[in-house]
């Protein structure tokens, strides 16, 4: 009897830890050991103290040496003048809490525990998920690091930089762009069509791009260009399973003013009505700063040009004459095509409608958006199962 | 390491099974009797720490490192506290950086961060709005988004705020995304409702924008969205 006494009070106070542990996080962070390197240049004690320079919000990617989705994602973090750090991380479409502190050599290990059941649903425990290391270099605004996965034993890599803050004044990239991504004539790259974002860049540097990918899938992503005008991107597809990710940098490209090289995986999915096979490759996303048109000024430098389409189950390509009007409004002037509905919003640059595909005879929906530096018009239109270029322009 | 509850409920009812049958007879003779030794209940509350609200005579104003010393007439455990003045609840919070950083330093899930950081949050004087809600973007779950959502909603939120929560929704669910962005696009005179209508018109490509613009009816956006959330869950 004694026994079982001593076994019920054993019970509560397993009751009180546990009431205790279900009242904290799903995660623990743990600061680890880490070598005692010496970083050159760095030193975040005494008088050359860099830390109050180098405080802010660092963001950046987050991909392993060969790209796995699952295993790639986004971080973000702000580091503050006593070197302690706070943020989270999203991998493969999990966040997970990144916070510690940086030595003066500007190293910081961290390892991640879950509270999880064990496998036989007993007990509740600490399940090791994750041991990073993170380093910042000095004079560079950079920072990376290495995270090992130790629970599904993979490693992968983490690269930023410190996003342009209030300290470095009005960012010079603030206003409104137009983006093309453009897709591929081989559907196990991409589809064919293109997609398209809305973006915005706010005098903090904030950046915010919404739009519609070449697959019809709408998105909206929003991070902080560095103090470099590098733009980290990540878009999780597919619960985690697929991607669009990569760097975009705003400077005077010789066909923009933003651009970069975006990898976009779709896995396989057969219930998907288009790319059900998925496809995987790299888009090169171009983009360029949107002036709104008034509404008796052009939206591009020409009146006279073509509605021009390809792929998306068209037998051949086919093109219609048209006519752009004030305001960005667009005049028929027949060809290939019939039916054709047009629209355009001039806040966004982005244009929309419908046609007879000339093959089935059905009513397709097509979107895009205007590019003013290339004095194009770029979108998709769905065909039957795979979705093609709608392009907006000149006359030869 | 803890031990899960069914397990500790079915403990408990092992307990309570056996010592019922105790006291109902079912294991053996009756228990003898025990001299139990009680302990007499203090009535009088323990020497406790006095804190006046204002000090009780004019020539003795109390520092705030002061302490009586113990002397004949006060117990040695008496001591005297300074008056603190409760904190006012809407006074602006000076020393907001050091603020954040207790609730951020603080042991208390993610989750429960936020919520102190939105509790002081109109407090704040804008560069601390603006910091907190890098924070709370980072700590505050999608189940929880709706106190932050609010601040969104709020026309009169800082414009630098509003671009940080900007920002934020567009990393959220659609369903929260569009929810929250239909709020701010038909509110009259928002700064941020003009972009959020720019998204609206993206992800919804069936409204006609010029007659919502010119009748002020935004009862067919909003029949657009739900049909568009509906046939675009968040879950492939």
């Amino acid at each position: 009897m004694q026994k079982l006494f001593w076994l019920v009070m054993a019970s509560l106070v397993g009751v009180s830890a546990m009431a205790q542990a279900t009242a904290k996080e799903d995660y623990e962070v743990r600061a680890k050991e880490l070598p005692s390197i010496q970083a050159s240049g760095f030193t975040g004690g005494g008088p050359s103290n860099q830390f109050p320079r180098i405080k802010g919000l660092y963001n950046g990617l987050i991909m392993p040496y060969e790209f796995t989705a699952e295993y790639s994602g986004f971080f973000e973090i702000t580091v503050d003048s006593d070197r302690d750090f706070r943020g989270r991380m999203i991998v493969g479409d999990r966040s997970y809490p990144l916070r510690g502190r940086f030595t003066t050599q500007g190293l910081a290990g961290i390892d991640i525990y879950r509270r999880d059941w064990d496998d036989c649903h007993c007990f509740y425990e600490l399940r090791h998920i994750w041991s990073i290391d993170l380093q910042l270099n000095a004079g560079t605004d950079e920072i990376e690091g290495i995270a090992d996965n130790v629970r599904h034993g993979y490693t992968t890599s983490l690269f930023g930089y410190r996003g342009h803050g209030t300290p470095d004044g009005l960012s010079i990239d603030e206003g409104r762009y137009t983006m093309r991504l453009p897709g591929s004539a081989d559907s196990a790259v991409a589809p064919g069509g293109e997609g398209y974002g809305v973006v915005k860049v706010t005098s903090r540097s904030k950046v915010r791009m919404v739009g519609k990918l070449a697959d019809g899938t709408a998105y909206s992503r929003g991070a902080t260009v560095s103090t470099n005008g590098w733009w980290p991107f990540y878009l999780p597809l597919s619960e985690g399973r697929g991607a669009l990710i990569g760097w975009l940098r705003f400077a005077l490209h010789y066909d923009g003013d933003v651009a970069g090289d975006l990898y976009w995986v779709k896995p396989r999915l057969d219930s998907r009505k288009y790319y059900p096979n998925g496809f995987s490759g790299n888009v090169a996303a171009i983009g360029s700063r949107y002036t709104i048109p008034s509404s008796s000024s052009l939206a591009l430098n020409w009146t006279s040009g073509v509605f021009y389409t390809e792929g998306g189950n068209l037998v051949a390509p086919a093109a219609n004459n048209i006519t752009l009007l004030p305001g960005g409004k667009l005049s028929d002037g027949g060809g290939d095509i019939t039916n054709l509905k047009y629209k355009f919003s001039r806040g966004t640059g982005v244009f929309s409608g419908k046609f007879m595909h000339p093959d089935t005879g059905r009513m397709v929906s097509f979107a895009g958006i205007l590019d003013q530096f290339q004095a194009v018009g770029g979108g998709y239109f769905t065909g039957v199962d795979q979705t093609g270029l709608v392009r907006l322009q000149a006359s030869p | 390491m803890q031990i899960r509850p069914g397990i500790i409920i079915a403990v408990i009812a092992v307990f309570a099974v056996l010592f019922g049958g105790r006291h109902l007879g079912l294991f053996g003779g009756k228990p003898k009797e025990v001299a139990v030794e009680t302990t007499p209940v203090e009535t009088r509350p323990a020497p406790i720490e006095i804190e006046p609200s204002v000090p009780r005579t004019a020539d003795r104003t109390p520092t705030p490192a002061a302490k009586l010393p113990p002397t004949a007439s006060v117990p040695a455990q008496l001591t005297v506290q300074p008056p603190v003045a409760p904190e006012d609840p809407n006074a602006k919070i000076a020393d907001w950086e050091q603020r954040i950083d207790d609730v951020l330093t603080g042991q208390e899930d993610e989750a429960l961060k936020a919520k102190k950081l939105l509790d002081v949050f109109d407090r704040l004087p804008e560069d601390g709005q603006v910091e907190a809600a890098q924070h709370i973007s980072n700590l505050l779950p999608d189940e929880q988004y709706a106190e932050l959502g609010k601040r969104l909603k709020d026309p009169k939120t800082p414009e630098a705020v509003l671009e940080v929560l900007m920002t934020d929704v567009l990393n959220r669910p659609n369903q929260l995304k569009l929810d929250t962005l239909f709020e701010v696009a038909r509110t009259p005179n928002h700064p941020k409702g003009e972009e959020a209508r720019d998204v609206l018109e993206v992800f919804l490509d069936d409204v006609d924008w010029d007659a919502v613009k010119s009748s002020g009816n935004w009862e067919p956006v909003r029949t657009e969205k739900d049909k568009w959330l509906k046939a675009n869950p968040d879950q492939e």
